[in-house]
């Protein structure tokens, strides 16, 4: 019996596994019919296959033996790849999801439809080629290479092959070997081209208007079996198909060095390593004194070494563990292209898709928190930012949109943008609406720049769509993104530019759990202030500090920023009235900064994130707390909630900070 | 020890004749909790102050490792705790339900073994104690013994509906 679970569990997380990337490959096949992805797909659907079969899930063999079917005629060069193909195969590829889930849940794959699908599928298999020599490109080559080998076999295994001359063979002879040479140097070229990993994966993919419209000519004479394409055919979603095909290569070739491993226990270990830290901190702490007491004693300078030794292996140890558990970020991406080509077709619209730095690696719980966020934005730019074709090519724009996702490694953190060359945002329709749903007073709205205004779309029950579509405009949106996003310590910021396009940057630790703080003193006490979060310090004389509307307010050099005091933030048992001699950390995510005033700076430190504990749960404005290299405990400050406070207070109360000067 | 384990302790301590509670001073009074409660007592560590908390969070502090809060019960119990800290006083940390926390006694008296049937239920009224957190009373020779109901006492979620 437990050895049936096994087996099932790991049908599951196999097929999964090749689900997941089939999704991808099927997509790329699109703008990239060629042999390799042909190849990949037809072992993906083959694997399940046998693998169901073994497992007794009759549905899904069948299901998968049809579409192979399908496959094996593409791969003979006997069909061609047409978007209504590229729909079937996405459609098994959603009911065999659908099974696998059944089976996962309910330990069956029946009582789901296909049969419908089985036919659409039988009847694609019927379709014959056009005969069109320019469309048939895929045959005359698959034939050719028939017929290459063929040739090639003849002559190699003529044992007068390295007497006869060039000029020995025939014509057609010659021309078949011609042929072949190139097409190997081609294949060539492609593996170098993969090996060296070009970043720019666009060329691969040829445009959509020399890719769809050529073949749509090419098919118009033949047989009517095509037509029935909707019309949104067109629509490209391109994947860019080398970087996929290097990574599923690269993904391909790790699996035999990897194994699976628990994520609890990495977390474990996470946490251990974290332990370890602290101890170490202690131990550097304390050796420190003992330099200072005995210094010059010959086992000093041993311990000294010693410690230095250790703390190298500590961090290395560290950045190991982390790197357990990180993930490619490709892991998310790869779902872009299918949501937009659902999407487009949805709206009638145009829209190709371009990944950049998929291979950028962060956390994997971040990763599972990205997946809402990311689709969301998606989504808001197919629905609201890209235009509808004619209204594109008014605006002397290219027919198709595009949507860039791109991510990239900045020190210790990573960004991701969500970039489109859409209609761009609003920034009057925003206000108006922000002013509509009581988000914000007259004053303030009056003294919002462009950038404010534009961030106003994360505030709670704000949405603009006139109209209700079924993906967004239901004002569950970008506030949801900006909550999931600020729950992962990251910030997002949108920018956009009338006609020109919106772009989201979301910027995120790689990892949770251990941070670099700022310590500072308020009044005796010791806090810790992310140091991601700190955009700058300054001495509190050096600048002028104002009051405006019972704010105050600090100069530094152009921008006026909200202060907030720490002593009475923090409640502590004495408050200090005098801004003399103290200091300002300016902190900030997106475009706001606000200036927390304390007493001493006390240095910079790697930090492990703890929580508060089950007891304590939700303090205000504390995010966790750390223990310093002596025992000591010491609370972080939540920096995102009291800039929000403040912001929130400010949009409300409609003060004249932005014209204070 | 695991938990399934200290449960079955505590279950067989309950059913069993006998109970093992540790007993402790805050003010006049002399309380006892159940011994498998118990994960640690401790002199007075340095706390750090956690503000915004609720009144009665005395703050947190650094458990080999674990941050810990440390409450203050005596608000809740209607007893008075001595002002200054000395060496008896000593913080006891208790795992209930999963959750640690440690609370400020007076002094720790001692591990005793109690039989069963000399716990008495609290009266419903007692001159110095709220008896909505006291399980019984367990009557020695000159001693009376407040026996605390523990989850009660620091479930301090329906104390925040009551103020």
């Amino acid at each position: 019996m437990d050895e049936m679970k096994e087996l099932l569990e790991s049908f599951l997380v196999e097929t999964r596994e090749i689900l997941e990337t089939l999704d991808q490959e099927i997509m790329s096949l699109e703008t990239n019919p060629d042999g390799d992805t042909l190849n990949a797909i037809f072992r993906g659907f083959h694997t399940i296959k046998g693998t169901a079969g073994f497992m007794g899930f009759e549905n899904i063999s069948s299901l998968t033996h049809e579409a192979e079917d399908l496959l094996n005629k593409l791969r003979k060069g006997e069909l061609e790849v047409t978007p209504e193909i590229i729909d079937a195969l996405l459609d098994v590829h959603q009911v065999l999801t659908e099974m696998v889930e059944q089976v996962a849940t309910q330990g069956n794959d029946g009582g789901i439809d296909y049969q419908g699908l089985v036919e659409t599928l039988r009847r694609l298999r019927q379709q014959e080629v056009s005969a069109q020599p320019e469309s048939s490109a895929q045959t005359t080559t698959a034939v050719a290479s028939e017929d290459q080998e063929r040739v090639l076999d003849k002559v190699l295994s003529d044992p007068q092959f390295g007497k006869r001359a060039t000029d020995d063979f025939t014509p057609e002879e010659y021309a078949l070997l011609d042929k072949a040479f190139e097409e190997i140097n081609e294949e060539f070229a492609r593996k170098e081209e993969t090996a060296s990993g070009g970043t720019e994966s666009k060329k691969a993919s040829p445009t959509p208007e020399e890719a769809t419209p050529a073949s749509g000519e090419a098919e118009a004479p033949s047989k009517e079996t095509v037509k029935t394409t909707p019309p949104a055919k067109q629509t490209v979603s391109s994947q860019p198909a080398v970087s996929t095909k290097k990574l599923s290569a690269s993904l391909r070739g790790m699996a035999d060095n990897t194994i699976r491993v628990d994520v609890r226990r990495l977390e474990a270990l996470m946490d251990l390593s974290g332990e370890l830290v602290l101890g170490r901190n202690r131990l550097t702490q304390i050796t420190e004194s003992l330099v200072q007491e005995f210094r010059g004693h010959e086992l000093i300078k041993k311990l000294q070494e010693t410690m230095a030794q250790i703390n190298f292996i500590t961090t290395e140890l560290q950045s190991a563990i982390m790197k357990t558990r990180m993930v490619p970020i490709a892991k998310l991406f790869q779902r872009a292209p299918r949501i937009v080509r659902d999407l487009a077709r949805e709206f009638g619209k145009e829209i190709k898709v371009v990944l950049k730095g998929e291979e950028t690696e962060l956390d994997r719980s971040i990763i599972e928190e990205l997946v809402d966020p990311l689709v969301h934005m998606i989504r808001n730019s197919c629905d609201h930012g890209i235009e509808p074709p004619e209204e594109r090519i008014q605006a002397g724009k290219p027919r198709y949109g595009t949507i860039w996702l791109e991510a990239e490694h900045q020190e210790n953190h990573i960004v991701i943008r969500i970039r489109d060359d859409g209609r761009g945002l609003n920034a009057e329709k925003i206000k108006r609406k922000a002013l509509e749903k009581g988000l914000i007073s007259p004053e303030v709205a009056a003294q919002l720049g462009d950038k404010e205004i534009y961030n106003l779309i994360f505030l709670p029950g704000f949405s603009t769509a006139d109209k209700v579509t079924s993906v967004s405009g239901r004002g569950v949106g970008m506030d949801v993104v900006r909550t999931n996003i600020e729950k992962l310590k990251g910030i997002i910021e949108v920018d956009s530019k009338p006609g020109e396009g919106t772009t989201f940057t979301i910027k995120l630790p790689l990892t949770l759990a251990i941070i670099q703080g700022l310590l500072v003193e308020v009044q005796g006490e010791v806090y810790t202030i992310p140091l991601s979060s700190v955009i700058e310090v300054v001495s509190t004389n050096d600048y002028e500090i104002y009051t405006v509307n019972q704010q105050e307010v600090i100069c530094i050099r152009d921008d006026i920023i909200q202060l907030v005091r720490m002593d009475q933030m923090l409640n502590t048992p004495t408050i200090r009235e005098d801004l003399e001699n103290r200091y300002v950390c300016v902190v900030g995510f997106a475009e706001h900064r606000i200036g927390l005033v304390v007493d001493e700076l006390l240095g910079q430190k790697e930090i492990v994130i703890k929580s508060l504990g089950d007891f304590l749960k939700q303090i205000p404005g504390i995010a966790g707390s750390t223990i310093l290299g002596d025992g000591r405990v010491i609370l972080i400050i939540d920096v995102i909630e009291l800039i929000r406070n403040a912001q929130r207070a400010r949009l409300l109360r409609g003060s004249n900070v932005a014209t204070a000067s | 020890m695991g938990t399934e384990t200290a449960e079955a302790l505590q279950q067989r301590n309950i059913n069993g004749d006998t109970l093992q509670i540790t007993a402790f001073r805050l003010g006049k009074e002399e309380f006892g909790i159940d011994i498998l409660y118990i994960r640690e007592i401790i002199r007075m560590p340095v706390i750090t102050r956690v503000p915004n908390a609720p009144s009665y969070v005395l703050g947190i502090f650094n458990m080999r490792g674990k941050v810990v809060p440390v409450v203050d019960i005596t608000q809740r119990l209607g007893v008075a705790r001595r002002d200054e800290i000395t060496d008896e006083t000593k913080v006891i940390v208790v795992q209930v339900n999963n959750v640690l926390v440690g609370f400020v006694v007076d002094a720790v008296s001692e591990v005793q073994r109690i039989a069963k049937d000399i716990i008495v239920p609290p009266p419903a009224l007692m001159e110095n104690v709220n008896t909505k957190y006291v399980e019984g009373l367990a009557k020695l020779e000159e001693r009376l013994i407040i026996l605390l109901d523990l989850p009660k006492l620091l479930d301090l979620e329906s104390e925040s509906e009551t103020e």
